[in-house]
């Protein structure tokens, strides 16, 4: 069992939870921008939340199925279409031998997810299947993928088995087959106000910035990658400038440089940062931001350590709560 | 992997359910809910009825015309699960159908949620709609009828 790459398109890549417990050696982390998006991909399809998957960006990508694969899209809607027609993001999709699945262009968000029940049959490198495209390491082959490649697949679970069963007795003359079931998680994702904590160099900011910071808005320039979102907006300037040692940094960490423009770090980032740091996006609001394309606008909202926590912990429970209701789903389905 | 909250959540749904024994197995963990049957079969459709106070009285208003027509069970669309009644996919999106809808075998009609899990519910048949039986947000019952339908023929 296979997926061939048909067109790569603009960026596609193989992308887990990320590459933890190097960052002291200065091994990026990497891993999918949007990691909740992903993670109810490999939900659905019964995989563990940490297998590999294929991260689609923006559009241009298509992929063929070798055999008959359960699969499911999440992320962003990136128009996905299967012989002409639209298929379903958030659910199961049983796709038949050869079948082409191809992304058509952003309709919303800007990366999508393509989990295959099993997984992609491919080495891990240092505990980890994701592709870090500047370092070479990780994922197929350590690159972005390319026209012609064959990603092998893994043996399916019993879950995932059950599921592809009873949604390929629902296919009648298409090529595919999605289930009547979904988790309604694009509602995370199209947000355009993305809450932070304030960052540890906050009160070193002007009062002036400090303000413009949390009530103006910005903008993602075209400088932006998986590593970071450059913005532009007011220019947040420092009370007066000073020296900084480098320090530890997270996923969504914003940092100012000396021109004023903030930096969000995002999954590639790199392992420290010597700019003074503003702010820290909530967790709960990555997906957000991940989402987010050159020339979206963003605003900031404050809210305390404690507020990100219990969005974090909401969100987790949710993500606990659909994994139980899919085990029920997969018992209760004929 | 599952935590007491899940069971929690498991129990309680159970409890609202038409469900008396349920078995659950989950990584060599074994569960087994039974409820006790306190009600014989008439109280329990007495306290059916009881539940959904509104709808006798939409019944014969809507449908007076239709009064002697006996109304058969693919004439019904029903929930097939214990969950919360939605109407539309979005808050700002219209419903999937209304009263004096026509709609196609396989067509979406509404959402049931159970647990964050959005489940579509389907017409069975071709038809028109006669009367949506539910409230947008209202939990409902497996097996409670959701629309009343108007088969095509």
């Amino acid at each position: 069992m296979s997926v061939h790459i048909i067109r790569p398109g603009l960026l596609a890549t193989i992308q887990d939870l990320g590459r933890y417990g190097f960052q002291q050696y200065g091994v990026v982390v990497g891993g999918a921008m949007d990691s909740f998006s992903f993670r109810l991909g490999n939900v659905l399809v019964g995989n563990e939340e940490g297998e590999a998957a294929i991260e689609v960006t923006m559009m241009g990508t298509s992929l063929q199925f070798k055999e008959d694969t359960l699969i499911s899209i999440t992320g962003g809607n990136l128009n996905p279409v299967i012989d002409g027609s639209p298929v379903p993001l958030w659910r199961p999709v049983f796709v038949k031998k050869d079948t082409v699945l191809s992304f058509a262009g952003c309709q919303s968000g800007c990366r999508a997810y393509v989990a295959v029940a099993g997984g992609f049959s491919i080495p891990s490198v240092m505990n980890s299947k994701s592709t870090y495209v500047r370092g070479e390491i990780g994922g197929f082959k350590g690159r972005a993928l390319k026209e012609g490649d064959v990603i092998p697949l893994a043996e399916e679970n019993a879950f995932s088995l059950k599921v592809k069963k009873v949604l390929q007795k629902k296919l009648k003359n298409d090529s595919f087959a999605a289930a009547d079931w979904y988790v309604p998680f694009e509602r995370y994702l199209n947000g355009k106000v993305v809450r932070v904590v304030k960052g540890a160099e906050f009160e070193e900011f002007s009062e002036l910035a400090q303000k413009q910071f949390f009530e103006q808005e910005f903008q993602i320039t075209p400088q932006s990658d998986r590593m970071g979102y450059r913005l532009s907006g007011p220019s947040l300037q420092l009370k007066q400038s000073f020296e900084l040692l480098s320090e530890a940094v997270a996923n969504g960490t914003i940092q100012v440089p000396s021109d004023g423009n903030p930096i969000v770090l995002l999954a590639d980032r790199q392992t420290t940062g010597g700019y003074p740091r503003i702010g820290q996006i909530a967790a709960a609001d990555l997906p957000i931001i991940a989402q987010m394309k050159p020339g979206d606008r963003v605003r900031f909202k404050e809210i305390s350590l404690h507020e990100a926590e219990q969005l974090y912990m909401e969100r987790e429970k949710e993500i606990k709560q659909i994994r139980t209701a899919l085990l029920l789903k997969e018992r209760s389905v004929e | 992997m599952i935590k007491m909250s899940d069971f929690q959540e498991m129990v309680n749904i159970i409890d609202r359910s038409s469900v008396n024994v349920f078995t659950f197995e989950y990584e060599g963990m074994k569960m087994k809910l039974e409820k006790q049957p306190v009600l014989q079969e008439k109280d329990q459709k007495q306290e059916f009825d009881v539940s959904m106070p509104n709808q006798p009285t939409l019944h014969e208003q809507t449908n007076e015309t239709s009064k002697d027509e006996v109304i058969s069970k693919d004439e019904v669309i029903n929930s097939p699960m214990v969950g919360t009644f939605y109407a539309r996919a979005n808050e700002d999106e219209d419903p999937f159908v209304q009263a004096g809808d026509a709609v196609e075998k396989g067509q979406v009609v509404c959402i049931v949620e159970a647990m964050k899990l959005f489940n579509e519910v389907q017409a069975d048949v071709d038809g028109e709609i006669v009367e949506v039986l539910v409230k947008d947000g209202e939990v409902v019952e497996y097996g409670q009828p959701l629309f009343k339908l108007k088969k095509r023929s």
